[in-house]
C-alpha cells in the first residue's frame, strides 16, 4: 500500500542531495506538495496517483536546484560578519559589567560612576561597531556592489549600532555630569574626555539624521568611518595628549604621530574608496 | 516557468512571472500553491506553471526587497510560508504595469492593422 509519508521522506532525501543546506526551501516545497496532493485526492484521485502527478508538476530536484542556483549568492558571509561584530560587542558588555561591578563592590566606584563608565564604554564601542560596519561595507562594495538584501542588512546594522551608541553615550554624559556636580559642585568641567563625549553625541545625531533623512549610502559610510576615528580620539586622545605633552616622552610622541598619521592615511584611503563607484577594485 | 498548450516562449514566460506574482500579492498575502492556483484560474487554465520554478522567482523577489515572507500556521494547522508585497514591490509593479501597457498597446496597434489588411 502506498505510504505518502515515506514517499515524502524519500523525496526530501533526494532534494537534500540536490540542494544541501536549504532545509527551509525544502520545507516550503514539501508544504506545496502536500497541498497539491490533498487537492487532487479531494477531487477524487487515489493518493499514489495524486502524489505522482503532483511530483511531476513540481519538477525534478535537479531542475529546481538549477533554478535556485541562478539566484544571487545569499548574504551568509555578511550575516556572519555582523554576527561576529555583535558577538564581540556582547562579550565586551559582559566584561564591562563585570569590571564596573567589581569596582562598585570594592568601593572604588560609586553607583553613578558605575553607570557612567559602563554606558560610556559600551556607547563608544557601539560607535566603533558602526565604524567596523562602515569599513566592511566600503571594502566589500569596492569589489562588487551590494545586493538589495545586503544593503538592507548593512543599513539595519548601521542604524542599530548608531542608536545604541547615541543612547548609551547620552546616559554616560548625563551620569558623568551628575557625578561632577556631586563631587566638584558643577555639572560640567572643560574636561577633554567630556568634550570628546559631547562631540561624539553630536556626531551620532548627525549619523542618524543622515541615515533616516538623507538615506545617502556614501555619506553614511564616510560618517561611520569618521565616527570611528572620533571615538578613538575621544577615548584615548586625552591620555595620548597628556603623555605627549609631558616632558621627556619624545619616543611616545614620535610613535603617537606615526600611529595617527598611519590611521589618518588609512581613513583617507577608505573615504576615497567610499566615494568611488561600486566594484572599482573588482578583478577583470 | 509555465508549461502551456500555447507553447509560450521561455523569455515571455520569464518576463511575465514577476508582474503576475506582484499583481496577485497586491490583493493580499498569499503562498506558493495558492499563487499557482490563482494564475491557473485567471488564465482559465491556459497558463500551467511548472510548480517548482515559481519558488526561485519568489525568493529572488524577496532578495530584491519587493516581497517579504513569514511562516504562519494555516487553518489546516500546517505551517505555510506566506508572502506579502512590500513598498519596493508596489513601486516596481506600478512601473512594470506601465511598461506592459505600452507593449500590449503597441502590439494591438500593429495586429489591429494587420487584421484589417488581411
Amino acid at each position: 500500500m502506498f505510504d505518502l509519508e515515506r514517499a515524502i521522506g524519500e523525496w526530501r532525501a533526494s532534494m537534500n542531495a540536490s540542494m544541501p543546506g536549504q532545509a527551509e526551501t525544502i520545507d516550503e516545497l514539501e508544504t506545496h506538495l502536500r497541498d497539491a496532493v490533498q487537492q487532487r485526492v479531494q477531487s477524487g484521485q487515489l493518493t499514489d496517483a495524486a502524489w505522482k502527478a503532483s511530483l511531476q508538476q513540481l519538477g525534478t530536484p535537479q531542475a529546481i536546484a538549477s533554478e535556485f542556483g541562478k539566484l544571487p549568492p545569499p548574504t551568509l558571509l555578511l550575516t556572519r560578519a555582523m554576527q561576529v561584530v555583535a558577538g564581540l560587542y556582547i562579550v565586551l558588555a559582559v566584561l564591562a559589567s563585570f569590571g564596573v561591578l567589581r569596582g562598585f563592590v570594592a568601593g572604588r566606584l560609586s553607583s553613578l560612576l558605575v553607570v557612567h563608565v559602563w554606558s560610556i564604554v559600551l556607547g563608544y564601542s557601539a560607535m566603533l561597531a558602526v565604524g567596523s560596519v562602515a569599513i566592511w561595507s566600503i571594502l566589500s562594495r569596492a569589489f562588487s556592489d551590494w545586493t538589495p538584501a545586503e544593503t538592507r542588512l548593512l543599513s539595519r546594522s548601521f542604524r542599530l549600532s548608531a542608536i545604541t551608541s547615541l543612547i548609551l553615550t547620552f546616559v554616560g554624559l548625563v551620569s558623568g555630569a551628575i557625578w561632577f556636580r556631586q563631587t566638584q559642585g558643577t555639572l560640567w568641567l572643560l574636561d577633554l574626555r567630556e568634550m570628546g563625549g559631547l562631540c561624539l553625541l553630536g556626531w551620532n545625531l548627525a549619523v542618524l539624521w543622515n541615515l533616516m533623512r538623507l538615506r545617502s549610502e556614501r555619506s553614511s559610510l564616510v560618517m561611520g568611518l569618521l565616527g570611528c576615528g572620533l571615538t578613538g580620539l575621544a577615548w584615548i586622545g586625552p591620555t595620548l595628549l597628556s603623555s605627549v605633552t609631558s616632558y621627556g616622552h619624545s619616543t611616545t610622541m614620535v610613535m603617537t604621530i606615526v600611529a595617527l598619521a598611519s590611521l589618518t592615511s588609512l581613513a583617507a584611503f577608505l573615504v576615497v574608496l567610499a566615494l568611488l563607484p561600486p566594484g572599482r577594485l573588482r578583478f577583470r | 516557468m509555465y508549461s502551456s498548450s500555447m507553447q509560450m516562449t521561455k523569455d515571455l514566460i520569464g518576463a511575465s512571472a514577476a508582474p503576475l506574482i506582484l499583481s496577485i500579492l497586491q490583493e493580499g498575502e498569499s503562498y506558493g500553491y495558492a499563487l499557482i492556483q490563482r494564475v491557473r484560474a485567471l488564465s482559465k487554465g491556459q497558463l500551467e506553471w511548472t510548480d517548482g520554478m515559481l519558488y526561485p522567482v519568489l525568493h529572488r523577489l524577496e532578495q530584491q526587497g519587493m516581497i517579504a515572507s513569514k511562516w504562519k500556521k494555516a487553518d489546516s494547522g500546517r505551517e505555510r510560508k506566506y508572502y506579502v508585497l512590500q513598498a519596493d514591490g508596489r513601486k516596481s509593479l506600478a512601473m512594470q504595469r506601465e511598461q506592459w501597457r505600452v507593449i500590449v498597446g503597441t502590439l494591438n496597434e500593429l495586429w489591429g492593422d494587420l487584421a484589417c489588411s488581411t
